[in-house]
């Protein structure tokens, strides 16, 4: 069965780097361009991972997060932010609601991001 | 015929006794009055028959009585005999007692006659005799001294007003008891005349000081008044009086009073017949001058008179004027001084623009400037005197910790947030007060605010695009986005470089932005640094590991006290350093990171070692420069910033540390990094 990654990201670029990434390795992509509509498809999709991107419009990444930490369920699904911010402070926030990991976009690449959702998830 | 004469006989004697004007006596042998005269009850007081049949010790004390007795029986006789004897009223007299005994043909003991006459007065007069001699051999003793005094105090030569004066305050002062004198003068003016203090020796400044600027007036009111206006010595034996004070004013009264003068003796001080002025002289206890010390005292006015008769210009008596005035001077320079002292100590404290408080030993507040209110919002009528912990809650904290604090970040009320440095002082005597200087930085943490915002948003604002590019360039180059030629792949390589460089320079920028702030952005907390430096290291390992590059971490084995730093900032700087020795050691080499305590100067050191190219001797002073990057780590790391070392310098100078280096080309280079070692709070000692 194919694994389903959540990418909430609003950059087209990087969606569409990132999703031909993903589909070029076997998953399942699906994708919400802000909070809002992230909080919709986590509830009606049930993804084996997501990616999150802090800075997003209507709800930022931050509360999507919290969101995700508070729902029993939720919770169990793992998360790595992926994101041009990061203080210190913010990135321990997010580890502290549950975040497996803080990519910042510049630092990684596409290929480093896929290698760490494989560590997650497997292929 | 013999009947006769034994009559007349006995009348004989009885009008012998009734005459004798000399108390006298017939006592038995055991010492019962028999006979007594006229004289006798006069002398005594009694009567005949009061004394007839009593026993001497009616008269006599026992003692002497019996002592009587028994001598004349021994001897006799008993010729002036000094003894005291009793009146009826009770009043004692000192007698020459006689005595003679009288004997039958047998040899027996009669009786004794006893005689006697009036020593008293004689005894009285004899003392009164020894009193005088005493009186004029004190009086004698006395007057030589003054001669003694007198003669010390030579005239010869002419000599001046302020030459004579101390001398003679030391000589005849001592010799009568005065502990001060001072000469007036009288001068005259458009309102009359006063009498000016000219000179004084053994007086106070303050003493002086009001004298000088209370002239008195030339009349009988005072005595140096009286002195003058009728050219008449006057003394003063007890200057309490109040006739003698009527016109003193209450300072001079009280000033008077601490001063000590209790008597005083006024000369005037004639010279060439005109009324010079007045000398003084002051006495501390009350004293009756007797007539050979008036005479003293008034020959030293004939000799100060003469003395400043002897004065050949005016200019002799200017310069004790002046030498006066500059005396008084001073006291008035000296106050003035002070005042401007405490007024300019004053200015400062009320417009200083931090706030002070001064904290006594008790904990109140003992000052408070005007910013302090502001700051603590807390008036200074309410805060004065009060417990400082009570008044300031919000320093109660900071207040109950002795250690001295530098820059304490303190929140008030917000937004207030001000630094709080305490600093001990010991004033008056070894009394602990502690003075706290408050400094708002409000406004600096709020640009700090602003700042670390901005470069959160910056961040993001340039990253975006850049990882953007970085992405598409990637992906490129993995062949993602379909096949590329191999010229492409060249230039497109040389892009991703590029692109690198400007994230990598970003970053750094970022970061020294936030570190060239200042101390404001430092969080220090006590860490342990090799935990630091651990995780630092094992973040690297698998870079290391990739290169065959040995990394390994020693950490002495004594157990490292825990340092005031700022954890995210210090960390930077070992990342930077480990990064550096891996970049810069080629394959299979080897890199060492020691950790030490260095007990003698209180700092832990940390050394990263590398075996790799080393920095060439001609870059290795600019090392630390912003930008500077020496040409072979430009081959080697094209990635290179140039601001890692920077940085580096920066924080750790920031934490009160050292950074150093030594390098040989080709052999490699090893980082010195000191940290030093704050004493933690609770660890203070009683040694502190």
């Amino acid at each position: 069965m194919e694994k389903t990654i959540l990418l909430i990201e609003d950059e087209k670029l990087i969606q569409d780097l990132l999703t031909r990434k993903l589909l070029a390795q076997g998953y399942h992509v699906e994708l919400a361009q802000d909070g809002e509509e992230a909080l919709e498809k986590i509830g009606q999709l049930r993804p084996d991972l997501i990616l999150l991107d802090i800075i997003l419009p209507k709800k930022d990444g931050m509360e999507v997060l919290e969101h995700i930490h508070r729902n029993e369920s939720l919770s169990q699904i793992p998360v790595i932010i992926i994101s041009n911010s990061g203080q210190p402070v913010e990135i321990d926030r997010a580890r502290e609601l549950g975040a497996v990991d803080w990519l910042v976009k510049a630092e990684f690449d596409p290929q480093e991001v896929i290698e760490k959702v494989r560590e997650q998830i497997g292929s | 015929m013999l009947l006769e004469d034994i009559g007349l006989l006995e009348q004989y004697v009885q009008e012998l006794s009734t005459f004798f004007p000399l108390p006298l006596c017939f006592i038995s042998p055991i010492g019962v009055m028999l006979e007594v005269n006229p004289a006798f009850e006069e002398t005594f007081g009694y009567k005949f028959h009061e004394l007839i049949g009593e026993s001497l010790e009616k008269i006599i004390e026992k003692k002497q009585a019996d002592n009587l007795i028994s001598k004349t029986t021994k001897s006799g006789a008993m010729k002036a005999a000094e003894m005291t004897l009793r009146s009826k009223d009770g009043r004692e007299m000192i007698m020459g007692v006689y005595t003679q005994a009288r004997v039958d043909e047998n040899g027996n003991l009669l009786g004794f006659f006893l005689g006697m006459f009036d020593l008293t007065d004689l005894k009285k007069a004899n003392i009164a005799l020894q009193n005088l001699t005493k009186a004029l051999q004190e009086e004698r003793d006395q007057l030589s001294k003054l001669q003694e005094a007198v003669e010390g105090l030579s005239i010869a030569g002419r000599k001046s007003l302020q030459e004579v004066l101390p001398g003679l305050n030391k000589t005849i002062g001592v010799a009568v008891g005065s502990h001060a004198v001072a000469v007036w003068t009288a001068k005259k003016n458009k309102e009359g005349t006063t009498l000016d203090i000219l000179v004084a020796q053994g007086l106070t400044k303050t003493y002086v000081q009001h004298l000088h600027e209370h002239p008195l007036g030339f009349d009988k009111s005072t005595v140096v008044g009286m002195a003058a206006v009728t050219r008449q010595p006057v003394f003063s034996s007890n200057f309490n009086e109040r006739e003698e004070r009527g016109s003193l004013t209450k300072e001079l009264k009280d000033f008077i009073v601490r001063e000590g003068v209790r008597s005083l003796a006024s000369f005037p001080l004639i010279v060439q017949g005109d009324l010079f002025g007045i000398l003084n002289f002051y006495f501390s206890q009350e004293h009756n001058f007797p007539p050979a010390e008036r005479r003293i005292l008034q020959l030293s006015a004939n000799m100060v008179a003469i003395a400043i008769g002897n004065i050949e210009s005016r200019k002799d008596l200017e310069d004790a004027q002046k030498a006066l005035m500059n005396m008084l001077e001073d006291t008035d320079e000296e106050r003035e001084r002070a005042e401007q002292e405490r007024n300019r100590t004053q200015l400062i404290i009320q417009n200083f623009s931090d706030g002070l408080l001064l904290i006594g030993e008790t904990g109140a507040v003992e000052l408070m400037n005007p910013e302090a209110e502001k700051l603590l919002a807390v008036s200074r009528q309410e805060g004065i005197e009060k417990k400082a912990n009570v008044v300031f809650p919000l320093l109660a904290e900071i207040l109950s910790d002795s250690a001295p604090l530098f820059r304490k970040e303190l929140k008030l009320h917000p937004p207030r947030v001000v630094e709080v440095t305490t600093i001990p002082v010991e004033m008056d005597g070894g009394l602990r007060r502690t003075l706290m200087v408050l400094h708002d930085i409000t406004r600096e943490k709020q640009i700090e605010q602003m700042k670390t915002e901005f470069v959160s948003l910056a961040a993001h604002q340039l990253r975006t695009p850049l990882s953007a590019i970085k992405w598409t360039l990637k992906m490129m180059l993995d062949k993602d986005l379909g096949p590329i030629t191999n010229d492409q792949e060249n230039f497109l390589g040389k892009m991703y470089e590029s692109n690198e460089r400007m994230i990598s320079l970003i970053n750094d920028l970022l970061d020294i932005t936030r570190i060239e702030e200042g101390r404001y952005l430092y969080q220090p907390d006590f860490e342990r640094i090799e935990d630091i430096i651990k995780s630092v290291v094992d973040s690297y390992k698998e870079e290391a590991k990739r290169k065959n590059i040995s990394l390994a971490l020693s950490i002495s084995s004594q157990s490292l006290p825990r340092v005031l730093v700022d954890g995210e900032k210090i960390r930077l700087v070992f990342q930077n350093l480990v990064e550096n020795a891996l970049h810069y050691t080629p394959k299979n080499g080897a890199i060492t990171v020691t950790v030490t305590l260095d007990k003698k100067n209180n700092e832990i050191e940390t050394i990263v070692q590398d075996t790799g190219m080393g920095i060439p001797e001609e870059y290795q002073n600019r090392i630390f420069e912003k930008f500077f990057r020496a040409d072979a780590a430009t081959k080697v790391n094209t990635e290179g910033s140039g601001l890692g070392l920077y940085l580096v310098k920066n924080i750790v100078e920031a934490h009160g540390g050292r950074v150093w280096f030594d390098s040989k080309i080709h052999k490699g280079t090893a980082f010195h990094v000191t940290l030093p070692v704050k004493a933690e709070r609770d660890d203070i000692t009683s040694n502190v």
